[in-house]
C-alpha cells in the first residue's frame, strides 16, 4: 500500500493501454510479477514514471547484491508455506477487504494449468483482487485478453493448498532526481555489469561445451524475463528524462534480453516439460550470444557516458556467479523439494528466496 | 545452403514436432494462424534456421504478420539463407 500522499484509488486492472511497454504482450518489458505490482501501484494512484522509478533496480546478473523483495522505494512482504491452508484465512481476508495480493500458486494444484497434477512448478504470479467465499478472482497475464486478463477460480481444497506463496505490496511514491538516479541506478548497474560480464561469458562457454537441458533453460528464461529484461527496461523508463541517451542504450539491451527469453520459451514447446535433449536449445545459443554482446555494449556506454573508469581485470573474479544463479532458479522453480504432494507443510522448509526467482 | 523444397521440408518437420501442434500433416498452403503458430514460435523457428545455416535474419523477419502460409515463411527463410 502506498505510503504518503493522498491518491485516487481505483480497482486494479491489467490494461495494455495503461501499462508500461506493453505492445505485443504482457511480457514486453516487465515480468508477470511486475505486471501484478504495476497494477497494484496504478490502482493506488501511481503514474507510469512513478511506477518505473518505484520498480527499477540496478541490473544484477549474478543476483546476489540486493536484499530479497526490496526495491529502491518499497518492498513486497511475502508469506510462504508449503500448504496454502496455513495462511488461507489471512490471504482471503486481505483480498476480500480490497488489498490486492500477488499470488504465486503451485501449478500442480492450479486449475487448467499445463502442470496441474503433473509437476510442482512455481514460476508464475497473478494478482488476487477479489474473493467472495466461493470464487477467487485474479488478474493473470496468461488469461485471455477478451476476459480482461481476469480469471475467476472456484475455490477447492486443491486451490487452497496451491496458494502457498503470496505477497502484499508496500511502496512509497518515488521522488528521484537525476543525481539520485545516477547514484542508485546507473552507477550500480555499470559497476555490477562490468563485474558480471565474465560470468555471463562463462555461461556461454558452458552452453557451447555441455549444451543446455530443459530445466536449466527454464531457469534461464526465468532469470532473463523475470529480472534482466525488467531491470533494463524499467531503468530505461526511470532515467528517460534525465539521461535520454543512456535510456536508449538500456532499451536496446532490454530488447535483446526479451528476444532471448521469448526464444527460450519457444524452445520449451519443442522440448517438453522435462526435456534433457540439449539439442533443442542449441539454436538459442546464438540469441544468448547476441544478448551478451548487447550487454557488453551497454557496459561500454554506461562507463563512457557516466565518465566512470574502466574496471581493471580482477584475477579473483567469480566466473560462476551467473551459472549459480541459474541453478538456484532451477531448484526454486522445480519445487518438488518445496511442495511434495504427499507431505505437509511442516516437513519442509521453504528455502532461501530471491526476487528474481519470483519474477518470471 | 538449402533449396526451397528442403527449407519447406525442414520447416514442416519442425512444425510437426512442436508440442500442441493440432494437425497430422502440414502443407505449404496451410495458414500459420490455423496451425496456432504465434510470435513465440516464430522466435524459435527463425533462430533454428539462423543457427543451422549461420545466417543473420533481420528483426522484421521474425514478425509473424509478414507471413500467411507455411510456404510464405519457407520462401522467406530460403531467401535469407541463400541471399
Amino acid at each position: 500500500m502506498a505510503e504518503g500522499a493522498t491518491r485516487t484509488h481505483r480497482p486494479p486492472v491489467l490494461d495494455p493501454g495503461l501499462s508500461l511497454g506493453w505492445d505485443d504482450g504482457p511480457l514486453d518489458g516487465l515480468s508477470c510479477l511486475l505486471r501484478c505490482v504495476e497494477s497494484a501501484l496504478r490502482a493506488e494512484g501511481f503514474d507510469n514514471l512513478e511506477i518505473a522509478q518505484a520498480l527499477a533496480v540496478p541490473l544484477d546478473l549474478r543476483g546476489d547484491r540486493r536484499k530479497s523483495s526490496w526495491f529502491r522505494h518499497g518492498r513486497l512482504d511475502w508469506r510462504n508455506a508449503v500448504d496454502g491452508h496455513e495462511h488461507w484465512d489471512e490471504f482471503t481476508a486481505l483480498v476480500a477487504s480490497g488489498t490486492p495480493c500477488v499470488l504465486m500458486p503451485d501449478r500442480y494444484y492450479w486449475p487448467g494449468d499445463e502442470f496441474e497434477g503433473v509437476k510442482h512448478f512455481l514460476d508464475h504470479m497473478v494478482l488476487a483482487v477479489a474473493y467472495d467465499g466461493e470464487v477467487l478472482e485474479a488478474l493473470d497475464t496468461d488469461a485471455p485478453p477478451a476476459d480482461g486478463y481476469r480469471r475467476r477460480i472456484p475455490v477447492t481444497p486443491d486451490v487452497i493448498r496451491g496458494c502457498c506463496r503470496f505477497a502484499t505490496v508496500h511502496f512509497t511514491p518515488p521522488r528521484d532526481d537525476a543525481a539520485a538516479l545516477r547514484a542508485t541506478l546507473l552507477e550500480p548497474t555499470a559497476v555490477a555489469l562490468a563485474e558480471d560480464l565474465p560470468a555471463l561469458r562463462a555461461v556461454a562457454r558452458r552452453w557451447r561445451r555441455d549444451g543446455l537441458t530443459g530445466p536449466a533453460a527454464r531457469a534461464l528464461h526465468v532469470v532473463v524475463l523475470g529480472a534482466v529484461q525488467p531491470s533494463l527496461f524499467l531503468t530505461a523508463m526511470a532515467v528517460e528524462q534525465a539521461y535520454p541517451a543512456l535510456a536508449a542504450e538500456l532499451l536496446t539491451a532490454s530488447r535483446a534480453a526479451q528476444k532471448l527469453g521469448r526464444t527460450l520459451i519457444g524452445a520449451h514447446r519443442w522440448a517438453g516439460a522435462l526435456a534433457d535433449d540439449t539439442s533443442v536449445y542449441a539454436p538459442v545459443l546464438g540469441v544468448f550470444e547476441a544478448c551478451e554482446a548487447a550487454l557488453a555494449r551497454l557496459n561500454d556506454e554506461l562507463h563512457t557516458q557516466l565518465g566512470l573508469p574502466a574496471s581493471p581485470p580482477d584475477p579473483t573474479r567469480d566466473d560462476e556467479g551467473v551459472w549459480r544463479r541459474i541453478l538456484r532458479n532451477q531448484a526454486w522453480c522445480y519445487a518438488d523439494q518445496v511442495a511434495p504432494a504427499d507431505q505437509h507443510r511442516d516437513e519442509q522448509v521453504v528455502g532461501e528466496q530471491r526476487d528474481e526467482e519470483r519474477q518470471r | 545452403m538449402a533449396d526451397a523444397d528442403s527449407t519447406l521440408d525442414q520447416l514442416v518437420a519442425l512444425l510437426l514436432r512442436r508440442q500442441g501442434n493440432p494437425v497430422d500433416s502440414i502443407g505449404p498452403d496451410d495458414q500459420l494462424l490455423d496451425l496456432a503458430v504465434d510470435s513465440i514460435d516464430m522466435a524459435y523457428l527463425m533462430s533454428h534456421f539462423e543457427r543451422q545455416y549461420d545466417a543473420d535474419f533481420a528483426d522484421e523477419d521474425f514478425e509473424l504478420s509478414r507471413y500467411v502460409t507455411v510456404g510464405d515463411l519457407a520462401k522467406a527463410i530460403d531467401a535469407r539463407i541463400n541471399g
